[in-house]
């Protein structure tokens, strides 16, 4: 791996058409932009991770997740009765006359 | 209405009842609206975000306050200026789920969770500079043995 310093202002290249430079520094967050050409995809690491982690939340091929109830923790009183700042309001949505199983 | 849905076949709702995500999630960010489902005898820990268009797509979920007591989101200035709230209290808040077996093994996304305007019945999911993707629900009960 490549490490170097650079200041504001200053650039590196990679290859032939793509220029990083550092715009700011303000504390703990760095400005950079980026000129690429279009066909190169850029994106926030963790944006990739995320999209990659609903991918696997998504596919529960192997596993049946009715089978999580009896590890979730279920006390609902000792919530409600909970003085937290953080409450969760939503009613999930009623099941009407469900027509098939 | 009605939707087939992954876990529960056909079933009928009220259409207030769908959340809308003007951005999808991340990865699906063509899916806009989703229901949220609870698991029978779930009391409401253990739910899944169906979506509307698509029935073969359900993210199982849960209520992270119901797994630690301890988790605080805290959103950015444009990310509640987005849900139309002041601050992050005023939001809830549902992790996903990968679930895996045996189920000791699956894992809870804090860092990434569905957040939820309840009186708009606006969402969109959030990545949090704080918390893990990976959270063994395992741990949880290791947590709440300490608390005890």
């Amino acid at each position: 791996m490549l490490v170097l310093q650079r200041k504001e202002g200053e650039s590196i290249i990679i290859g032939n058409d793509t220029r990083v430079t550092i715009l700011a520094v303000e504390g703990s967050r760095v400005r950079i932009a980026i000129e690429a050409p279009k066909e190169i995809p850029i994106f926030r690491k963790e944006l990739l991770e995320a999209a990659e982690e609903n991918k696997a939340a998504s596919d529960h091929s192997e596993a049946v997740p009715t089978h999580l109830l009896g590890v979730v923790r279920r006390d609902v009183e000792k919530y409600e009765k909970r003085k937290q700042k953080y409450f969760n309001k939503v009613k999930p949505a009623e099941k009407l006359n469900e027509t098939s199983k | 209405m009605e939707f087939n849905t992954k876990y529960f076949g056909a079933i009928r709702c009220d259409e207030e009842s769908i959340l809308q995500f003007p951005q999808g999630l991340f990865g699906f960010e063509d899916e806009k609206e989703f229901l949220l489902l609870p698991f029978e005898g779930s009391d409401e820990s253990l739910l899944c975000f169906q979506s509307v268009t698509t029935p073969q797509l359900a993210f199982v979920a849960m209520n992270p306050f119901f797994l630690s007591r301890s988790y605080a989101p805290i959103l950015k200035p444009d990310e509640l200026e987005s849900l139309d709230v002041a601050q992050s209290e005023d939001l809830c808040y549902y992790t996903l789920c990968v679930v895996k077996e045996p189920v000791s093994k699956s894992t809870v996304n804090f860092k990434c969770p569905v957040v939820i305007n309840d009186i708009t019945r606006k969402a969109r999911q959030v990545i949090l500079d704080q918390y893990e993707m990976r959270h063994l629900l395992s741990d949880f009960s290791k947590e709440e043995e300490e608390e005890a």
